[in-house]
């Protein structure tokens, strides 16, 4: 096996680190309990996603796919700034943020 | 250079109009204190009048594609399209929202919610939501989920002194930025199967078969796991119940009903367009068939045990999430010239207008008689006693949403599994009827327990001021209404489909 480290990296390459992006941040969500670990692993799947549009702006010759990336990267910067607001209010109150120990709202927690 | 196309005002008139009020509101807001919403409720609701007036104006006129990507022959193609299916919806939203602003007048006002906010907020999801009705291109779709979405986090986390107010908002923010990262990669994915993000353009790709089958599978697998976690379908529906539980009542009826509406329309837009895949993709059929069998299954089962109202009207919209799915596979399965297709839309928007007028009186008798984010069931107990009105209120809405006849939901079912009947999912129309039978279990309960059970004693009466019921007595008559003369209404439904896309 002859490991070209010259090679460009194909459409293949570029998809496959986004794929891996987001799957690492899915399993992210999944498991942790910080809500700001939460916050960055959903980030780091939008991410993800804006990697697969230029990858296929590139692949197509477009320029469309890169101009997605620039709404995108908007959206995620608003998402940011009111879920980080949300997240001061309640730690404001609580003095944690962990998802876990948050349980008024349940099926079997009810008064 | 081609030049720039003037911009078709009338066509944008309602999208100007709400971003103009939105606007207003908040500017309001920095200048002026407006604790009560003594200026900007009636402003809010002023630009949403407008707004439905200028909808109306739509309703009849052709189909008209703004911002058109492209020159010559792509400039039929717009990244917005005002149709009579958009214009329906947009009404839809609108209508309801006006009854939200209505129901917000003494639920801001108890719960210290500051108004300016609330209300440029409130609009601001409006205009997320006439857009998303409008979009055909999967960019304005992500970005009016978004708009929509952002306005709604901060609003379920309004009610400031009350810790669930809170945590609902972090667990809807939580689940609702997980589901727009599915959105976007799947949209990504879509746009590398077929080099485009046009609906229509997607179509023609697709029908030609030069669009990449792997790309595509994957694209709308994730595409349909954002839609379900943001439509709250099972197994997708773990936020609702919460979500609907902590926040303000008046943003709850919000979501559950004009933002599914037009949820649902941008669903339909985009399975409607990739139809020529799913006739030759069993595997994406089956998933929409198994999201709508386990929504309807799930949240009428789960609804039995529920002793809260929002938490019960929250796994009820669940179930109703999953029949109105249900129209969508239709659609998605039916040819894109046959009758089909009509009849699956016609009974998805007839179900959906229904349905938001029967949950708004639902959640608007909840917002009405809780105090302080007390909504327990018990407290319903021997209400017929004590507010006879607002006893028969819910007694029709929870008759609507069982689907009794002479309502709107009797009539909607019915057109729903006739339609799923007709394309030939037997089995599920089979799931849907029996899910009914399970749903008029609970339904039914809190109608018993409201007539015929003495009210305990420690609750205190409470007083609905007269304009806070009207809006409600509006709604029971539509839904009523809907169920006694639907032939118009139906009518409307069917023709939405001419011009589409």
């Amino acid at each position: 096996m002859n490991l070209d480290l010259t090679a460009t990296p194909g459409l293949a390459q570029y998809l496959g680190l986004a794929a891996i992006l987001f799957c690492t941040g899915f399993v992210g969500v999944l498991f942790k309990r910080n809500a700001i670990s939460l916050f960055m692993c959903v980030e780091l799947m939008v991410n993800a996603a804006n990697l697969a549009f230029v990858a296929f702006a590139w692949h197509y010759s477009a320029v469309d796919g890169i101009a997605i990336v620039f709404f995108t990267m908007t959206v995620a910067a608003a998402e940011a700034a009111v879920g980080l607001a949300i997240i001061l209010a309640l730690f404001r109150r609580h003095g944690h943020v962990e998802l876990e120990r948050l349980t008024l709202l349940q099926d079997s927690a009810q008064p | 250079m081609s030049p720039i196309p003037a911009l078709d005002l009338v066509a944008l008139l309602p999208l100007l109009l709400l971003t103009a009020a939105a606007m207003a509101v908040l500017l309001y807001g920095v200048l002026r204190r407006d604790e009560t919403g003594s200026v900007t409720r009636p402003l809010a609701l002023l630009s949403l009048v407008a707004t439905g007036a200028s909808l109306l104006l739509l309703l009849d006129q052709d189909s008209r594609p703004l911002f058109p990507i492209g020159t010559g022959e792509a400039a039929h193609y717009g990244m917005l399209q005002m149709n009579r299916f958009a214009a329906t919806c947009g009404l839809v939203v609108v209508l309801g929202s006006i009854v939200v602003v209505l129901q917000s007048r003494a639920y801001i006002i108890r719960n210290g919610i500051v108004a300016t906010e609330y209300f440029s907020l409130l609009l601001f999801a409006v205009l997320g939501m006439v857009l998303l009705a409008a979009s055909t291109d999967l960019v304005t779709i992500f970005l009016s989920i978004e708009l929509l979405s952002i306005s709604l986090y901060v609003m379920v986390g309004m009610e400031r002194d009350n810790p669930r107010s809170l945590e609902a908002a972090l667990k809807y923010f939580v689940l609702g930025s997980f589901a727009s990262a599915f959105l976007i990669f799947g949209i990504a994915f879509l746009y590398g199967a077929t080099a485009t993000t046009h609906l229509g353009r997607m179509q023609e790709v697709i029908a030609n078969g030069s669009h990449v089958p792997q790309f595509l599978v994957a694209g709308l697998a994730l595409l349909i796991v954002g839609f379900g976690f943001k439509l709250a379908l099972a197994p997708f529906h773990l936020w609702a119940p919460d979500v609907y539980h902590g926040a303000p009542t008046p943003i709850t009826a919000l979501i559950a009903t004009a933002s599914k509406v037009a949820g649902f329309a941008a669903l339909l837009h985009i399975v409607t367009s990739l139809q020529p895949f799913f006739v030759v993709t069993p595997m994406a059929v089956h998933v929409l068939w198994g999201l709508a069998a386990l929504s309807m299954l799930l949240g009428n089962l789960l609804g039995i045990v529920q002793r809260e109202i929002k938490r019960l009207l929250a796994y009820s919209s669940i179930a109703h999430s999953g029949y109105i799915a249900l129209a969508v596979l239709v659609a998605a399965t039916s040819a894109s010239d046959g009758a089909g297709l009509g009849r699956a839309t016609a009974a998805m928007l007839f179900y959906l207008i229904g349905y938001v007028f029967m949950n708004l009186l639902a959640f608007g008798v909840a917002t009405a008689l809780g105090r302080k984010g007390d909504t327990l069931l018990e407290h319903y107990a021997g209400l017929a006693q004590r507010e006879p009105v607002m006893a028969a209120l819910m007694t029709i809405a929870l008759f609507a949403l069982t689907g009794i006849p002479l309502t709107a939901g009797f009539v909607g079912k019915v057109m729903l599994f006739a339609s799923a009947v007709q394309a030939g999912y037997l089995i599920l129309a089979i799931i849907g009827i029996l899910s009914t039978v399970f749903s008029a279990y609970y339904y039914l309960r809190v109608v018993v327990l409201m007539y015929f059970q003495e009210p305990p004693v420690e609750v205190e009466s409470v007083s609905v001021a007269a304009q806070d019921r009207w809006p409600l007595v509006a709604c029971a008559a539509v839904v009523i209404i809907l169920g006694v003369i639907p032939a118009p209404f139906v009518h409307l439904a069917g023709s939405c489909l001419a011009g589409r896309l």
